[in-house]
């Protein structure tokens, strides 16, 4: 019984951490722009946990989730995560204790919450801690869902939360780093940009800018340039004077006459010269 | 161990130190957007340095980088950068990879899991090519 019991509890952090890297993926593909690299992973990715799951995402549900893809936006826009926060597809396991065995129109409608993400022991799965989201009442969900504070707190929520999965999903989806760095910039110019809206932020830090990333890394390289060609020179020079090293240097044609044999001196004026030829 | 082509080590030690002398020299702040585009330049060096035999220790590579932009950028974020930058194994031959197999071994110590993440990395380059 206590071995059943335990296997159960096991299965159940293993499900609610499959359900975690499930949410995690279907979070980073709303921000990955189609057809990319990193859309190509996170797909290959969610196939393997879904196989996992012992489910198979059929295309109805394919094709649902990607619908929920096209609302939020693409990648060049601002996306809108309204409703995202509140979706059980992002939000975890469900009430019938499958994967992803909320119906689709609920998460089309966004009419689940938070409070749906119960599993079957009645264990309920929590953000990530730091991260608050804000629960819409039940008597007006879908009039709250729409007002403008809590789309903001959402959507900080959820910006705060992608930046973490970026960071912990590094690895696992082989993701470059400086894929990752581009991704943290472009969720920085999302948030620039709504405080650009309300003109609290008229532009971007000059150090995002491809310009002076560029100008920075152009001054390195001439100091770099220029060290790697003080180096050599003074590294020739060492090995020129060393002696064993001037034996291996390749033969070169000697002058015939030795430096060590004496050439004798011969008296010589050239004014002689200069008279013998105005005389003659 | 194969030995060096070249003297090859001696002019990755020179060129390595070059950008370190750059980056500790210059005025300003390095971010890790300028950090990383070093080292994607760098990226012919590696491919250079595995094909003449040289064992380079990417971590002692990482540190001085990140010693150098004054620890702005983490040594494991250098390090997984210049994994990165390494050539695909299957395109290597069979003395290369073992060299190659050698450097990535020494950050596999460090950081289990780089090696696992850049094999899928390179299947998908493989698969796509």
């Amino acid at each position: 019984m206590a071995t059943n019991a335990q296997n159960a509890v096991q299965l159940d952090e293993r499900d609610d951490f499959q359900h975690l890297r499930t949410q995690q993926l279907l979070a980073l593909r709303v921000i990955a722009p189609p057809r990319s690299k990193l859309g190509a992973l996170i797909e290959e990715r969610l196939g393997k946990l879904y196989a996992e799951l012992g489910e198979e995402i059929d295309p109805a549900k394919r094709k649902a989730n990607s619908q929920i893809q096209d609302r939020t936006g693409s990648s060049d826009e601002v996306p809108d995560t309204s409703d995202i926060g509140n979706s059980p597809s992002l939000g975890g396991a469900t009430s019938n204790g499958g994967a992803f065995a909320a119906p689709i129109d609920r998460e089309l409608d966004g009419s689940a919450t938070l409070q749906d993400r119960t599993s079957p022991t009645e264990k309920k799965l929590s953000p990530p801690k730091g991260v608050r989201f804000k629960e819409p009442s039940q008597k007006s969900k879908s009039a709250d869902r729409n007002t403008q504070p809590q789309v903001e707190v959402t959507q900080q929520a959820w910006i705060w939360m992608l930046s973490q999965l970026l960071q912990t999903d590094l690895k696992r989806l082989g993701l470059e780093p400086d894929e990752f760095n581009d991704i943290r910039v472009f969720l920085i110019k999302n948030e620039a940009k709504k405080y650009s809206k309300l003109e609290l932020l008229s532009k971007l830090p000059a150090s995002l800018s491809p310009e002076a990333v560029t100008k920075i890394f152009e001054d390195i390289r001439t100091m770099a340039a220029g060290y790697v060609a003080f180096v050599t020179i003074e590294r020739l020079k060492s090995e020129l004077e060393n002696e064993e090293e001037m034996k291996q240097m390749p033969q070169l044609p000697r002058s015939i006459s030795s430096p060590f044999y004496e050439i004798p001196l011969v008296d010589f004026d050239p004014e002689d010269v200069m008279k013998k030829l105005s005389e003659g | 161990m194969f030995p060096v082509k070249d003297r090859y080590d001696e002019v990755f030690d020179i060129e390595i130190d070059g950008w370190v002398f750059g980056l500790t020299n210059y005025p300003g702040e390095v971010s890790a957007p300028v950090l990383h585009r070093i080292i994607r330049e760098l990226g012919s060096s590696f491919h250079m340095a595995i094909e003449h035999n040289v064992v380079f220790n990417v971590l002692e590579v990482a540190a001085k980088f990140s010693d150098a932009t004054k620890n702005l950028v983490h040594e494991q974020e250098i390090a997984m950068a210049i994994v990165a930058q390494l050539p695909n194994p299957a395109l290597l031959l069979e003395e290369q990879q073992c060299v190659l197999g050698l450097v990535i071994d020494q950050v596999e110590q460090a950081y289990p899991g780089a090696l696992s993440s850049f094999y899928n990395r390179w299947k998908i380059g493989q698969q796509a090519a």
